[in-house]
């Protein structure tokens, strides 16, 4: 028996072509994105966990997942505050289980096997003291320390800073005097 | 005020990023050399501190970062290729799931609704007056009761006899033509209807005597019951 099939071509490609063309733009804007807003993401990962390779990969992955939402984020000013948050608490994140980590091995690690501890000559001034800062900066409470970091970043305004976070601008003054204040008093 | 207090608004000065000191505070400075060397100390670590952060910060990104991101973009499908009425299509569709069943189970128990049998029951009596229904409600404060005690108390539609027009036509001519017969036929029939809605007794039927007389012969057969329970023929010519 022979079938009959009702082929309609013209729609068929003209269906498989808007779609295409559709995420051809969205990809095109997404690429706009990563270059303007990539950079950022990293030195958020960055400025929470002080080190490259693992800031790189949390950059990634909050990229990715905005890439993933981005019907949501075409907006720029929408995209650069989502970005900011989920690349810093994917940050906190990573360095909370890396933290974890640190202290399983520390209690597992035979005295004689840890590493020789070098002598006060050995350590840099400027070592300690970036030691210290580390130390304080973990200390500080999330939004404080999320908006030290933002400010920090060459080429961001508070302006810019309040509008990624969605915030007015006196409250991102006080919440970076207060998180100053906070690292001056442990540092002192 | 005591040094404490200069080292404090010393403090929040410099935090506040303020290019000059107020007069107050820059002429302790002068007078008193501990507040100086205070407050020299403090704008050098703060100065050392936003360096420190900002080195921290602004580390060179990584050239790799980007071509990374866009290899693994690949692989990732986006939500905006979805339908945006797919999360609205599904809420109604799970709306639907429940609510659908939920009706049917509530219909089925509205009619197979058990009365509790402490609770008092509505019963129809044709003579008994028609119950209120703000006393229906009060002995059945529950929905399915209150629905039932309507039912219940709705009054029953009475099937009308069908006559047809031949049928009126008929009576209408006997009654033109034979108007004493038609009125007692009334009266006959208002009658029986009196008779069948008076009370009445059914007693036990009693035969004393039978008699069966053939209609063409003279010949009479009689029946007539003796003492003894059982029956006695005999022929007269």
């Amino acid at each position: 028996m022979r079938e009959l099939v009702l082929i309609q071509p013209g729609r068929a490609l003209e269906g498989v072509s808007r779609r295409e063309l559709e995420r051809a733009r969205a990809d095109r804007e997404f690429e706009e994105r990563l270059a303007e807003c990539g950079p950022l993401a990293f030195r958020v990962a960055q400025g929470v966990l002080r080190n490259a390779a693992d800031a790189e990969d949390v950059a990634q992955e909050a990229l990715l997942r905005a890439y993933r939402n981005f019907a949501r984020l075409r907006e720029p000013a929408k995209f650069r505050g989502w970005l900011v948050r989920i690349t810093f608490r994917l940050a906190l994140d990573r360095w909370r289980s890396a933290k974890r980590r640190e202290r399983r091995e520390a209690e597992w690690l035979q005295p004689e096997w840890r590493a020789a501890a070098p002598t006060a000559e050995d350590v840099a001034a400027s070592r300690e003291f970036q030691a210290r800062l580390e130390r304080a900066m973990e200390e500080l409470p999330e939004q404080f320390r999320l908006v030290l970091v933002l400010a920090a970043i060459e080429g961001y305004t508070l302006e810019e800073v309040a509008a990624m976070l969605g915030v007015p601008m006196g409250t991102v003054k006080s919440r970076l005097f207060f998180a100053r204040k906070k690292l001056l008093e442990k540092l002192r | 005020m005591s040094c404490e207090v200069y080292r404090e608004s010393l403090s929040d000065a410099l935090l506040r990023g303020e290019a000059t000191l107020s007069a107050a505070l820059a002429e302790h400075v002068r007078a008193c050399a501990d507040c100086a060397e205070f407050y020299e100390s403090q704008k050098q670590l703060l100065g050392a501190m936003d360096l420190g952060v900002r080195a921290m910060v602004n580390e060179k990104v990584p050239a790799s970062l980007l071509p990374r991101v866009r290899a693994q973009r690949e692989a990732v499908e986006p939500a905006r290729l979805r339908s945006p009425l797919l999360p609205t299509a599904g809420v109604v569709a799970l709306a639907l799931l429940i609510l659908v069943p939920l009706a049917r189970w509530r219909a089925r128990t509205a009619s197979q609704q058990t009365i509790n049998p402490d609770a008092p029951i509505v019963r129809e009596q044709k003579d008994a007056p028609r119950m209120d229904e703000s006393i229906v409600l009060s002995m059945h404060p529950s929905r399915e009761r209150l629905r039932a005690a309507k039912r219940c108390c709705k009054p029953e539609v009475v099937p009308q006899e069908a006559i047809l027009s031949a049928e009126q036509a008929a009576v209408a001519r006997f009654a033109s033509e034979h108007p004493e017969e038609m009125a007692e036929t009334v009266r006959a029939a208002e009658l029986e209807s009196i008779e069948l809605s008076s009370p009445f007794e059914i007693v036990p039927l009693k035969i004393e005597r039978v008699e069966f007389a053939p209609l063409e012969d003279d010949t009479k057969t009689k029946f007539s019951p003796v003492d003894n329970g059982s029956a006695q023929f005999s022929e007269e010519h």
